[in-house]
């Protein structure tokens, strides 16, 4: 069925690795908050999420409750939600 | 388990119309094994009656072997050895074999028991487990060997076995890794590539996180699900997006992409369904994750699951092993609704919207303590620059 088509050629063929570099359009607040809580010892991600009433948050991802324990409860005006995920790491088997 | 949203099943079909990749190398060929005409045990096992004596004496053991307790299970998860008749999970009637040291005085392929193990027993042993604790005095004799066949407990089978055509939510892997999960087929946007079926999954499962080579092997099964090289290829690397591990860095896909034989793959999904495989087919048009949505996915060690989005904007420290660990943004979080949404093993599965679209959504990459992460899935295709065939 593939004989209309040519020859696989491996040199010149497209393969290999290829950068992907898009623009950064994080926001200010982002940046700020980011910056503050990454700093804290344990916290190994932040994101935005929604708290229990469904107001905007801040995702706090740590490694364990130690490191909970320094997450403050509010960052510029946004709770921060804690997530106790431990290391993260790849999920191959 | 958790059962996807209805949507009519389809059959295996080939891919037509697309360019197969490079042919293995001369002399590559010779590895693969012609099917043979059977062992001299198997044919005569095959032409030989089974005694009633021995047919009664598997049944003995079985009723006995059914009527036990679990305890075994606790036992074993616990950390301890299974000994003596918590051992043995299974019996049958097979032919005596050389490789299993089981040829008697009837000669190789004589019918004789089949004794399936959870740790290594010799036959000794085995045959003392079953005379004392089964009852099965005939083996008292010497004259009376049984196969002795370890086969650790034994599962309900998870998405690890070897198919073709080759359903994505299988076990595939480059050579060199351990096992991850095929996510769904593609195939490139522009010039030759438009010709090429591709198979997507993570950069860490096809690309052995940047140490693999274009061209390398993707095998299916993965390795440690027993893939062996070149027997199981149903890809060769074709692209992927090196990840940055400088402590600077800013990763935002962890992905890469398989040349697929069209006759190897197909674009259906695995999942199990009662006591075996059913499929089932995604979109192809990706749409944008937002916090609260029910997503889904399936894939090579936890199957078919679905659970909700937490976030649409992590900035993650991720851990590759061997002290690499690389910075992520702008990745999804998922808390699975009853469960795990995923295990080790399933990175590289496609995430799509729990409905009747099923749109695709992520790529699972990483996780930790019950929450999954995934790439936006249209950052993937835009970094590989390709289309979902779904």
């Amino acid at each position: 069925m593939n004989d209309r088509f040519s020859a696989p050629d491996l040199h010149g063929s497209g393969l290999g690795p290829v950068a992907y570099r898009p623009e950064d359009d994080g926001d200010a607040a982002r940046a700020v908050a980011e910056t503050a809580l990454l700093a804290i010892d344990g916290v190994c991600g932040i994101g935005e999420g929604r708290d229990d009433t469904g107001a905007p948050a801040w995702v706090c991802y740590v490694v364990d409750r130690a490191a909970a324990a320094r997450v403050p409860p509010v960052l510029a005006g946004r709770r921060i939600v804690v997530e106790m995920t431990g290391e993260i790491d790849i999920h191959t088997r | 388990m958790a059962q996807p949203p209805r949507r009519p099943r389809s059959g295996a079909r080939q891919e037509t119309g697309f360019e197969p990749p490079p042919s293995p190398a001369a002399g590559q060929e010779d590895a693969f094994e012609a099917p043979g005409e059977g062992s001299e045990e198997q044919e005569r096992f095959a032409a030989e009656g089974i005694d009633p004596t021995l047919e009664a004496m598997k049944d003995a053991v079985e009723r006995i072997l059914f009527s036990r307790g679990n305890g075994m299970l606790k036992t074993y998860a616990e950390g301890e050895a299974l000994q003596g008749a918590d051992n043995i999970v299974g019996v049958g009637i097979g032919p005596a074999m050389r490789d299993f040291e089981s040829v008697g005085p009837k000669g190789p392929g004589a019918p004789v028991l089949n004794v399936y193990v959870a740790e290594p027993m010799t036959m000794d042993e085995a045959k003392a487990v079953l005379v004392d604790e089964f009852g099965a005095s005939a083996l008292s004799s010497d004259a009376e060997p049984v196969n002795v066949i370890r086969t650790g407990l034994i599962d309900t089978q998870p998405h690890r076995h070897r198919e073709r055509p080759a359903p994505s939510g299988i076990s595939v892997g480059h050579v060199k890794i351990t096992a991850g999960t095929f996510g769904a087929l593609a195939r490139g946007r522009s010039g030759e590539r438009v010709n090429r079926l591709l198979m997507l999954s993570n950069n860490h499962v096809l690309a052995n996180s940047n140490a693999a080579t274009a061209g390398d092997g993707i095998l299916q099964p993965g390795p440690l699900d027993g893939g062996v090289d070149p027997r199981d290829r149903v890809a060769i690397l074709e692209r992927w997006v090196p990840i940055d591990f400088s402590t600077s860095g800013a990763n935002f896909v962890d992905c890469a992409t398989g040349w697929c034989w069209p006759d190897r793959v197909r674009r259906e999904f695995i999942y199990r369904s009662g006591g075996g495989f059913a499929y089932f087919r995604c979109g192809s048009t990706p749409v944008t994750a937002t916090v609260g949505m029910i997503v889904g996915k399936t894939g090579r060690t936890t199957q078919l699951t679905n659970g909700r989005v937490i976030d649409v904007s992590a900035s993650l420290r991720v851990n590759f092993g061997f002290g690499r660990v690389a910075n992520y943004r702008d990745q999804i979080s998922i808390r699975g609704l009853s469960g795990d949404f995923s295990q080790p093993g399933d990175s590289g599965s496609l995430i799509w919207t729990w409905d009747s679209r099923r749109a695709p959504v992520g790529l699972l990459f990483a996780g930790g303590g019950g929450i999954t992460f995934a790439n936006k899935i249209a950052r993937v295709l835009s970094a590989l620059d390709i289309s979902l065939l779904t």
